[in-house]
C-alpha cells in the first residue's frame, strides 16, 4: 500500500521504523484534527466569537485544502503551514504565577528550618572561631588546635575538681560561671528553683549536663520579678534557678560556653535562650546525663544541716 | 523564543518537566520530612523523658534503700529500661532536628490536658510533687518499698494514661510502637507492683 511505501522510504532516510512512521503521520492527523477542532470550535462557540477566532479558523479553512492534496514532505516544514496563533499569556501567567509561588514557599520553609537552628542573637559566647563545644572538642582531637588555642580554654574542662581533694573549690574565669572544671556532683536541674545562692562547681556540672541555669540578683529583682523568672523554670527539666550575689545586673542565664545578662525579666531572649540551649544537641559538654539525684540545697540549707 | 509558544508539544514537554521537578521535590520534602517543633510526637517525646526521669529517680533510690527483694528488683528494672527510653525519645529529637525542651508540658495532648497539667504545678499524669519525692527520701527499709510501690503505680497509671492520648492523636510509626509498648508493658508492671505490695503488706500486718 502507499503508506508502506512511504515508510519504508522514509525510515531510510530516519533509521527508525516506528519513528518514521510516527512523524509520518502526526502532522497530517496534527493538521487534520486541527481543522476539526477549529471547526467544531467556532461552531461551539457562540455567534458572537471573536472576530479573531473566526478569522484564524477561517485562514485554517482555507489553507490545509491547499495543502491535503500534498505529500508527506511539505506537510514536515512546519513554518509552511504556520498559522499565527495568539501568544497564550493566560497560559504563561499562570505558569510563572504557580512557579513563583512554589518556589516562595519551598524557599520560606527551608529559612525557617535554618531560622530554627542559629542561636538567638546577642548571646555571649566564649567559643571564640568555634560554634559550640562540639566543635571546639573535634577541633582539638583533630589536632586543628590544642586546647590552649582557644579563647576561653575553660569551655574544654570537664574535670572533677574534687576527686582527689574533696575540699577543692573550682575557680571561674567569670562570673556567674558559664563553663570549665567543677566539683563531681551536680546541681538537681530538674526545673527546680533554688531560694538561696548555690555552690557554683555544683551548677557549673549542670550545664556540663545541659541545663539552663537562670541567675538573678536579689538587690534587682523584687519578688513578682521572681516569680515571673520562676515560672519559666519551673516544670521544665533541665534548667535551675538561684540568686547570685553581687550580679550587678537583673538576669544573668547561662549554658555551657554562653551567657546572656539583661536588665529586664521580660525580654523575650531569656525565652529563647531556654529554647535554643537546653539540651541543644551541639552544645551538651556530657551528653544523656541526667538532671535529677543531685545536690538539691543550697549553701545556707547545707551549712545549717552540715 | 517566541515561537516556542506556537508549539503544543514544547509547552506540554516543558510543563511536564517542570511538574516532575515540581513533584520530585515534594517527594524529596515529605519524604525527609520529620514531625514539627510543635507536633504531637515532639512534645509527647519530650514529655515522656521528663516522666521517665522522675520514674528513674525514684527507682535508683528505692533499689539502694529498699529491703523487699522483688521490690528492688522492680526498682532495678525500671531505671535501667526507663533510662534506655529517656535515651531513644530524645535521639528522635535530635533526628527530628527539633527542641529537646518546652516550657509546656502536656500542650501536645490538647488545651484541656494542658491547663490540668499547669494547674498541677507543671507536672504530668502521675508524677509526683516535690514534696511527696521529699518524703520518699527520707524512708528506707519497709516504709521505703511500700511508699515506692504506691508511687510508681500511680506514676505508670499517668503513663499509660498519656500513651492513650498519644494513640489518638498520631499515626507515626515510631510513636505507636513506643505507646502500644509502654501501655503493654507498664500495665504488666502495675499488676506486679500492686501483687508484691500486697504482700509486703500482708506480711506488716502479721
Amino acid at each position: 500500500m502507499a503508506s508502506k511505501k512511504q515508510t519504508a522510504s522514509k525510515s531510510a532516510g530516519k533509521g527508525s521504523g516506528k519513528g518514521a512512521v510516527k512523524s509520518d503521520d502526526k502532522p497530517e492527523d496534527v493538521k487534520t484534527e486541527g481543522k476539526q477542532t477549529e471547526d467544531a470550535k467556532s461552531e461551539a462557540k457562540k455567534p458572537e466569537a471573536k472576530s479573531t477566532k473566526a478569522a484564524s479558523s477561517a485562514r485554517k479553512d482555507r489553507k490545509p485544502a491547499g495543502k491535503s492534496s500534498a505529500t508527506t514532505a511539505p506537510a514536515r516544514k512546519g513554518r509552511a503551514v504556520q498559522v499565527k496563533q495568539p501568544k497564550p499569556w493566560g497560559m504563561i501567567w499562570t505558569f510563572t504565577g504557580v512557579g513563583v509561588v512554589a518556589l516562595g514557599l519551598i524557599a520560606a520553609a527551608m529559612f525557617v528550618v535554618w531560622d530554627r537552628s542559629q542561636p538567638p542573637e546577642g548571646i555571649t559566647d566564649f567559643y571564640g572561631d568555634y560554634a559550640n563545644v562540639t566543635e571546639a572538642k573535634a577541633a582539638i582531637s583533630d589536632g586543628e588546635i590544642t586546647e590552649d588555642d582557644l579563647d576561653n580554654p575553660w569551655v574544654v574542662q570537664q574535670t572533677h575538681v574534687d576527686s582527689e581533694d574533696p575540699t577543692a573549690v573550682p575557680e571561674y574565669e567569670i562570673s556567674p560561671p558559664a563553663g570549665g572544671n567543677h566539683l563531681s556532683q551536680w546541681q538537681t536541674c530538674t526545673g527546680s528553683v533554688y531560694d538561696a545562692p548555690i555552690l557554683d562547681g555544683n551548677a557549673v556540672h549542670s550545664l556540663e549536663h545541659g541545663a539552663v541555669w537562670l541567675t538573678y540578683d536579689a538587690a534587682l529583682v523584687d519578688g513578682e520579678g521572681v516569680s515571673t523568672l520562676a515560672s519559666k523554670i519551673e516544670g521544665r527539666d533541665y534548667t535551675l534557678m538561684s540568686p547570685y550575689q553581687d550580679l550587678g545586673v537583673a538576669v544573668s542565664i547561662q549554658a555551657w560556653g554562653v551567657q546572656y545578662q539583661t536588665k529586664d525579666i521580660n525580654d523575650p531572649k531569656i525565652d529563647e535562650f531556654l529554647d535554643f540551649y537546653i539540651q541543644n544537641a551541639d552544645n551538651t559538654a556530657e551528653a544523656n546525663a541526667t538532671c535529677t539525684g543531685g545536690v538539691a540545697t543550697t549553701i545556707a540549707d547545707a551549712a545549717a544541716t552540715g | 523564543m517566541s515561537r516556542l509558544w506556537r508549539r503544543p508539544a514544547l509547552l506540554i514537554a516543558i510543563s511536564a518537566v517542570l511538574m516532575l521537578a515540581a513533584g520530585a521535590a515534594i517527594g524529596y520534602v515529605a519524604g525527609t520530612a520529620a514531625p514539627g517543633d510543635d507536633s504531637v510526637e515532639a512534645g509527647f517525646a519530650r514529655d515522656m523523658q521528663t516522666h521517665h526521669q522522675q520514674a528513674v529517680e525514684m527507682a535508683m533510690y528505692e533499689w539502694q534503700n529498699g529491703s523487699d527483694l522483688a521490690m528492688t528488683a522492680i526498682a532495678y528494672d525500671i531505671a535501667t529500661s526507663q533510662s534506655a527510653e529517656i535515651g531513644m525519645y530524645r535521639s528522635w529529637l535530635r533526628d527530628w532536628d527539633v527542641r529537646l525542651s518546652t516550657g509546656e508540658p502536656m500542650a501536645w495532648a490538647g488545651e484541656e490536658h494542658a491547663h490540668d497539667s499547669e494547674s498541677a504545678g507543671g507536672l504530668m499524669p502521675g508524677m509526683a510533687t516535690d514534696e511527696q519525692m521529699a518524703e520518699f527520701k527520707t524512708l528506707t527499709g519497709t516504709d521505703a518499698d511500700i511508699m515506692f510501690a504506691n508511687l510508681m503505680i500511680d506514676h505508670h497509671i499517668g503513663g499509660v494514661d498519656m500513651a492513650k492520648l498519644v494513640l489518638d492523636l498520631s499515626d507515626n510509626d515510631l510513636i505507636v510502637d513506643a505507646a502500644q509498648r509502654t501501655i503493654t508493658v507498664q500495665q504488666a508492671d502495675i499488676e506486679n507492683l500492686q501483687g508484691h505490695l500486697d504482700n509486703i503488706l500482708s506480711a506488716v500486718q502479721e
